[in-house]
């Protein structure tokens, strides 16, 4: 062991290199925003997907992402709360967000056309004829109805002096609670709004007056029962109000002075999506059930479109109720066709992670957070697709995912464990009200040439022993990739590895051969292999490293580590226990040496870098240690997560730490603690990896960030940013009715930006071309002219690209 | 057009026909292909990861593709592509026969511009650098163009004595550096749109050219290979790195042979390690035969001044270092193959078609190099037929395969009292849980519907028609022929084989020329056989070709079916017109006219007398319209069918049309 006095200690300092090679280079996955639905563009050819920080535009046909909107990255915490298409601009594309803010996009070119700003919080907003309803926070200086926290306000465009557009808020209704708002036009085009709290629905129904165009009409309908109300949708004059209890509550007609709904009910779980298809005639509903229920309104006959996967938290129709957009919980959109309600098109992202792992408490129980998870993820050996374990169905994590950062798509999703779909409990989000258990999590990695995967899936019984704690069940799983049916086939299944009771605390591919090693909380390591002319695996070697029976106190069994590493020769095999990192070989298993981390804490990670060093890391202590020459290269306090990872050359690692408030990124070469590239995250990071050349970095919002390395497509070339000059003021709800005018900026290109595209569809569909054929403006130019002189009508549209050669 | 050489010819056809134009992306991780459906053309994009089809788009009627390629990544700095041709994904650049070029969209699945030049002939090799577009025709007219504009920024004609030129091979190293190929490689420097070389490398027309550019030796070799040779020959050009290409540097560094014909190469390097080149060549018969690091040449190896040029040029030709065949059973000549990429230097992907499926492999041939027998990997292939039928791969958790065991029941290192808790665990296993129980039931529910969805065979004659046309047995197909039941027809034909379809269309089609009168019964065959498994047949090769014969024979005799139609037609007016005319003709007839008669009891006599003194004319038509009213009237119902019968034969002797004519003059 090894002193303190040969220690090179370093401290974090941020050397600010002139150019660094770690910059970040690629931002993929992202998760889904579950309230926003799914918007498609008024053609159909193309959907609009909410995530976190950006809109993912996908074309219908192929599935494939073809752009992408950057929220603006001056602001901090942009949360969304309504994206729609403006009513006038095909190509206008309207992002709301809770700050207030209002980006107005061009979708086609994901430029930034303009931005607004209503002045205070917006809740929810959605468009309905010309007008745009947006619930807001009542203003503070209204005090007389205090109680009253929301406040709905009609936007109505217009044009100022100056030319530029404005919106001019008009109040409508104000409500003390507030769930969900849903628009839409009567049959004499009159707007309707309507508006949901707990327990009862508000309907603002629009009426013509003589002299000013809008007057209100309010009716209620309150819903006695105790259930909540979840979410509101409306169709010309039709209503639907769903609640959590699975019953759809239908007015038809909500002009009517007498409601009188009708309840459908078939799901037996609170709903989340609720749409109307084909003006009206069809309802579609969804719920944590993952069933698609249609419900044909004139007859009350339904269908089912069962096995979706995941609970459904919205549902989007196409403009020709051709195809439906269902949002799953399992971070993906589904769109079915309606025809055969068969699957289109499935745009699949990173699935998100088991809950209870992952909630929100911050990174200040981060490590502790994580324990649960033994490998979460892993690299092909090819360095090109991530395996991670995802959740399946209401926060059961049975499948592994196989992700393919360059395509930014799944590959292959495939179930690892048993695992039955009927236990869909009302709150299965505690683990402990289940019957009959659930998979805890799966541990996976992959062989060295990619042919084998080992996983570990824990079942968590409600059994309970004798320390109060669930019993565990665990099996070890060999897979075998069928290069023909491009699947995982299961090879071997192992129960319980370790013995009865005991969890596997660590899963590792030997880095040279097709072996695989685990530790478990028996006290011992165990290496893995294929029998040779079977299909078998075994295990070849036991490592004892500590008797566990005569001191098998928790405390012990927390020394267990998930530390775990192989040498690039598979000679030497080094684990963590208690404070200690042991390297033994991997033939003879015979110890060679221990390294001790003082006041480090738990040991968490630790990986051969290149043939000598090592780094080791602790809960509050890295350290770089020398196999060759058995010493500390150097060594750094702070606080660390498990996460490790290094490049392919060993020159450099990166590790992740964290405090009250960010984690950051911090990559080092072995040779000195001279910080390389530093990187901080506001979100938690739960994976880090090195794939294609860089360092990816895997966030609990479902984000890949990746520094360095091949992937450079998917980055915004540059980040937007809310610019002072194209700012218009959307309305001023304090002096409401009296629109304020941005009058320093009157804002020039806003104003010929309304119809400024003519898209070659426009011009195909003018002159009647085939839509593949080329568009020359020039061509077309000249054509009229001629056309003024009587030229004829057919050489119109034939035009052939004319040739620039000398 | 120049005199095609037979060689030539074949090559032609061959992508005529639409196979044969291939092409993998640079990840290897897509593939596309042409095939012909039909009338029209479709382009299929397969994900070879996941090996499925993609999407597909159907290309217009009157384009014929001649040659595809995807966007390369060009290593210098370039112009991107905007998004509304690119949709942010890869574009693949299409030429077609008539001189037009397509670009098409993989993530926006469509063609997002379509070129035409003007200039050029049929295309036979189009790339995309970026925004630069590269296009040859079959004279070796070379035009250069942007991608997102369409302006033409050079366009030349290579100068060289073929007359038929067969691609463009273009760098990704060096900015306007190409290959154009014909019976010899010319390489041409697009910015002075000057040939720098021409050399004489093939006989016959160059199918495949591989090349890469070794920057410690400054130089760029490549590889190139011919339709009906079985050398690839190999050579390397100096580059003087001042920019401009230099003439004359380019030598021939060896030749690499392989058993057969060569129909093309792929290669993959290591861009820090570029010396561990790995060159692959599929032939003809379908093996892949790899050569490592194929620039290498003996002669620096050896470092021996050859002495005889005989020895020289044995020590220049190398033969390939692994070979590696898919085939059915072992010993089997092997599963030709559509086209192959690496996707790393140690794997290699793969494609062949099952019947009408296309199979995506990825061999880590590396890995699989210690398993060859005399430099020969077989891998066994048996044609998997579950998985054409359904054609979504489950992921669902299954561990029927799988060895079960316990770790504590890895006894053998170790023993301790756990034992009896092993035997508990056995005993829990041997009680399925419910869980597997309802898989049990679920898995017998899918048999019990997969067999209901089955027809039964005592009613269909399937195993007999399948024997009949596997053996050509003539008078076993008669007696399955000679059944007229459709249902038992309908159950036939689904139960099945779809690979027997075209054979039993063509049969159908021999039997209904040789007899024609038993069109009525093969009609519902063919029908049938159509319904069933159109859809098959839309996706076989040449069906066009193999379906001639029917073809032939159907429209001969709908050639009758229209001048019958006018018949009908005509008949149809006669007999309605009499009809009608027996109901008492029109209402205007009569609103102005009397009525044809009239009878008054008692008068008869007195109306003669009237009618006779009355004008003649009259009197005639009367006569007439009577004569026709009393013959329906004797001939009753019976009329229709004797009606139909004469009508058949008037259309055999073509005379229907007069007499129809006269009968309506009248």
């Amino acid at each position: 062991m090894e002193g303190p006095n040969s220690m090179e200690v370093g401290s974090l300092e941020v050397k600010k290199n002139d150019k660094d090679p770690w910059s970040k280079t690629a931002y993929l996955g992202g998760r889904l925003v579950s309230k926003i639905p799914a918007v498609y563009s008024n053609d159909n050819k193309f959907v609009f997907l909410t995530y976190d920080t950006f809109i993912g535009i996908f074309s219908l046909i192929t599935g494939d992402c073809i752009n992408r909107i950057f929220f603006p990255n001056n602001l901090a915490n942009l949360l969304p709360v309504a994206v729609l298409l403006s009513p006038e601009n095909a190509f206008e594309l309207y992002v709301i967000f809770q700050s207030g803010y209002v980006c107005v996009h061009d979708w086609s070119n994901s430029e930034l056309l303009r931005t607004m700003e209503i002045s205070t919080r917006v809740h929810a907003a959605s468009f309905s004829g010309k007008l745009l309803f947006a619930v807001t926070d009542t203003p503070a200086s209204d005090s007389a109805s205090s109680q009253d926290r929301f406040t709905l306000y009609a936007l109505s465009p217009s044009t100022s002096k100056e030319g530029s557009s404005i919106l001019i808020p008009t109040f409508v209704s104000k409500f003390n609670e507030f769930l969900a708002l849903d628009s839409s036009l009567r049959d004499n085009n009159l707007a309707t709004v309507a508006v949901i709290t707990t327990d009862k629905a508000i309907f603002s129904l629009n009426v013509p007056k003589k002299k000013r165009s809008q007057r209100w009409i309010h009716r209620e309908h309150l819903f006695n029962m105790p259930q909540k109300l979840t979410n509101v949708s409306l169709c010309g004059s039709a209503c639907a109000v769903s609640d959590d209890e699975g019953k759809i509550h239908v007015i038809n007609d909500i002009s009517n002075e007498k409601f009188n709904p009708q309840i459908l009910h078939w799901h037996a779980n609170p709903l989340n999506g609720l749409s109307w298809a084909l003006n009206g005639e069809y309802l579609l509903s969804g719920g944590q059930e993952g069933v698609l229920v249609l419900w044909q309104m004139e007859t009350s006959h339904r269908q089912f479109l069962p096995r979706l996967g995941s609970s459904i938290l919205s549902i989007a129709t196409s403009h020709d109720s051709d195809s439906y957009a269902l949002h799953l919980g399992d971070n993906s959109l589904v769109v079915i066709r309606a025809v055969d309600l068969a699957e289109q098109i499935h745009v699949s992202g990173i699935n998100s992670f088991e809950s209870k792992y992952l909630t929100s408490t911050g990174p200040k129980n981060t490590s502790k957070q994580l324990q649960g998870l033994v490998q979460f993820s892993s690299v092909s050996p090819n360095g090109e697709l991530l395996l991670m374990s995802s959740s399946s169905f209401n926060g059961h994590s049975v499948s592994v995912q196989e992700y393919d950062l360059t395509k930014d798509s799944t590959i292959r999703k495939f179930e690892a464990a048993r695992y039955s779909y009927s236990s869909v409990s009302k709150n299965s989000d505690d683990a402990t009200s289940l019957d009959n258990g659930h998979v805890g999590s799966v541990a996976v990695t992959s062989s060295r040439n990619g042919l084998y995967i080992a996983t570990i899936d824990t079942w968590c019984t409600n059994i309970i022993d004798e320390q109060q704690r669930n019993v565990k069940q665990t099996a070890l799983k060999f897979w075998q990739f069928d290069s023909v049916q491009k699947t995982w086939v299961l090879m071997t299944r192992i129960d319980n590895p370790h013995g009865n009771l005991e969890v596997v605390t660590a899963l590792k591919m030997m880095t040279s051969s097709n072996r695989f090693i685990t530790v478990g909380t028996d006290a011992t390591l165990r290496i893995w292999a294929l029998l040779p002319g079977s299909s078998a695996w075994k295990c070849v070697a036991i490592h004892h490293f500590a008797n566990t029976h005569s001191q098998a106190s928790i405390k012990q069994r927390y020394g267990f580590s998930k530390a775990l590493t192989c040498s690039l020769d598979d000679s030497i095999i080094g684990f963590g226990y208690g404070s200690c990192m042991h390297f033994i070989n991997s033939e003879t298993l015979e110890e060679i040496s221990t390294v001790d981390l003082p006041h480090g804490g738990q040991l968490e990670n630790a990986q051969f870098l290149n043939a000598e060093h090592c780094v080791i890391i602790s809960q509050r202590r890295l350290l770089v240690w020398n196999v060759i020459s058995a010493s500390v290269q150097w060594t750094l306090a702070s606080k660390f997560t498990g996460l490790l990872a290094s490049s392919s050359s060993g020159n450099d690692f990166a590790v992740i730490d964290f405090n009250s408030s960010y984690s950051r990124l911090i990559i080092f070469s072995p040779d000195s603690p001279k910080i390389q590239s530093i990187h901080i995250f506001k979100t938690l990071p739960v994976a880090l990896h090195y794939l294609h050349g860089g360092f990816v970095v895997l966030d609990n919002k479902s984000i890949i960030h990746v520094y360095a390395g091949d992937l450079t497509t998917k980055i915004p070339s540059a980040q937007l940013s809310i610019d002072n000059t194209s700012r218009s003021l959307l309305g001023d709800f304090q002096k409401r009715n009296v629109p304020l005018l941005n009058l320093e900026n009157p804002i020039s290109g806003s104003q010929g930006l309304h119809y400024k595209r003519l898209t070659t569809d426009m011009i195909h569909n003018l002159f009647n071309v085939p839509s593949n054929s080329p568009v020359n403006m020039q061509a077309i130019y000249n054509t009229f002219s001629k056309m003024a002189v009587g030229e004829p009508m057919e050489s119109l549209g034939t035009q052939i690209a004319t040739l620039n050669t000398e | 057009m120049a005199v095609r050489s037979r060689p030539q010819l074949a090559f032609q056809t061959e992508k005529e026909n639409g196979i044969g134009i291939t092409a993998f992306n640079e990840t290897a991780k897509l593939y596309a292909n042409v095939v012909e459906a039909l009338d029209a053309q479709r382009l299929r994009i397969f994900d070879s990861v996941a090996g499925s089809l993609k999407t597909e788009y159907i290309l217009e009627k009157e384009k014929v593709i001649s040659c595809i390629a995807w966007e390369q990544k060009p290593l210098y700095a370039s112009e991107q592509i905007t998004t509304d041709i690119s949709g942010s994904g890869e574009i693949l650049v299409l030429g077609t026969n008539s001189g037009e070029i397509l670009i098409y969209s993989e993530h926006l699945g469509s063609l997002t511009r379509t070129y035409s030049f003007g200039i050029l002939q049929k295309i036979i090799g189009a790339h995309v650098l970026a925004n630069d577009g590269f296009a040859i025709d079959i004279t070796g007219k070379v035009v250069c163009f942007s991608v997102n504009t369409g302006e033409v920024r050079t366009s030349f004609t290579v100068p060289s004595s073929s007359r038929e030129f067969s691609g463009l091979y273009l760098s990704t190293v060096f900015k306007n550096l190409a290959l154009a190929s014909s019976h010899n490689i010319h390489i041409v420097d697009l910015n002075h749109r000057n040939p720098i070389d021409s050399l004489t490398t093939h006989t016959s027309m160059i199918n495949s050219v591989v090349f890469q550019y070794l920057k410690d030796e400054n130089k760029f070799y490549f590889g190139v290979s011919a339709n009906q040779d079985r050398f690839i020959n190999l050579y390397s050009k100096e580059l003087d790195g001042t920019g401009e290409f230099p003439t004359n540097t380019v030598k021939n560094v060896g030749a690499l042979v392989c058993e057969n014909e060569v129909k093309m190469l792929s290669i993959a390097y290591e861009i820090e390690n570029p010396e561990t080149g790995v060159l692959a060549a599929l032939t003809n018969d379908g093996t892949i035969e790899m050569f490592e690091n194929p620039w290498l040449s003996k002669l620096r190896q050896n470092g021996t001044n050859a002495s005889s040029l005989s020895h020289r040029r044995k020590l220049l030709t190398s033969h390939s270092t692994l070979k590696i065949c898919f085939c059915r059973s072992r010993g089997d000549p092997p599963i030709v193959l559509e086209s192959i990429a690496f996707e790393s230097t140690d794997s290699l992907t793969v494609v062949w078609k099952e019947s009408t499926r296309t199979v995506f492999e990825t061999v880590p041939w590396r890995i699989l190099s210690s398993q060859a027998t005399n430099g020969l990997i077989e891998l066994v292939r048996s044609k998997t037929r579950l998985t054409s039928k359904n054609k979504t791969v489950s992921n669902v958790y299954d561990e029927s395969n799988a060895t079960i065991s316990s770790g504590v029941m890895q006894k053998d290192l170790r023993k301790t009292e756990e034992i009896g808790s092993a035997e508990a665990m056995e005993g829990e296993e041997q009680e399925p849980s419910l869980a597997e129980r309802l898989q049990n039931l679920t898995k017998l529910d899918q048999q019990a519907q997969a067999l209901s969805t089955q027809i039964s065979a005592s009613t269909s004659l399937s195993t007999v028609l399948t024997q009949a046309l596997k053996t050509n047995d003539q008078s076993l197909l008669e007696s399955c022929f000679n059944n007229n039941n459709v249902e038992t027809i309908d159950t036939t034909i689904r139960r099945l084989d779809p690979s027997l379809a075209p054979i039993l269309l063509d049969k159908l089609a021999e039997k209904l020329a040789l007899r024609p009168m038993r069109a009525d019964v093969l009609m519902v065959w063919i029908r049938c056989t159509l319904i069933t498994h159109g859809g098959h047949l839309v996706l076989v090769d040449d069906l066009k070709h193999k379906l001639a014969n029917l073809h032939s024979i159907l429209e001969d005799r709908a050639s009758k079916y229209s001048s019958m139609l006018a018949l009908q037609g005509k008949l149809d007016l006669v007999l309605s017109q009499i009809a009608f005319r027996k109901a008492g003709g029109s209402k205007d007839n009569a609103e102005d006219e009397e009525p044809i008669s009239i009878y008054y009891e008692g008068y008869e006599e007195s109306m003669d007398e009237a009618s006779s003194t009355g004008d003649e004319g009259y009197s005639s038509d009367d006569s007439v319209d009577n004569e026709m009213y009393s013959d329906e009237e004797n001939s009753s119902k019976g009329a229709f069918p004797d009606e139909e019968n004469e009508n058949r034969e008037l259309s055999e002797d073509y005379s229907g049309d007069e007499s129809l004519e006269n009968s309506e003059s009248e």
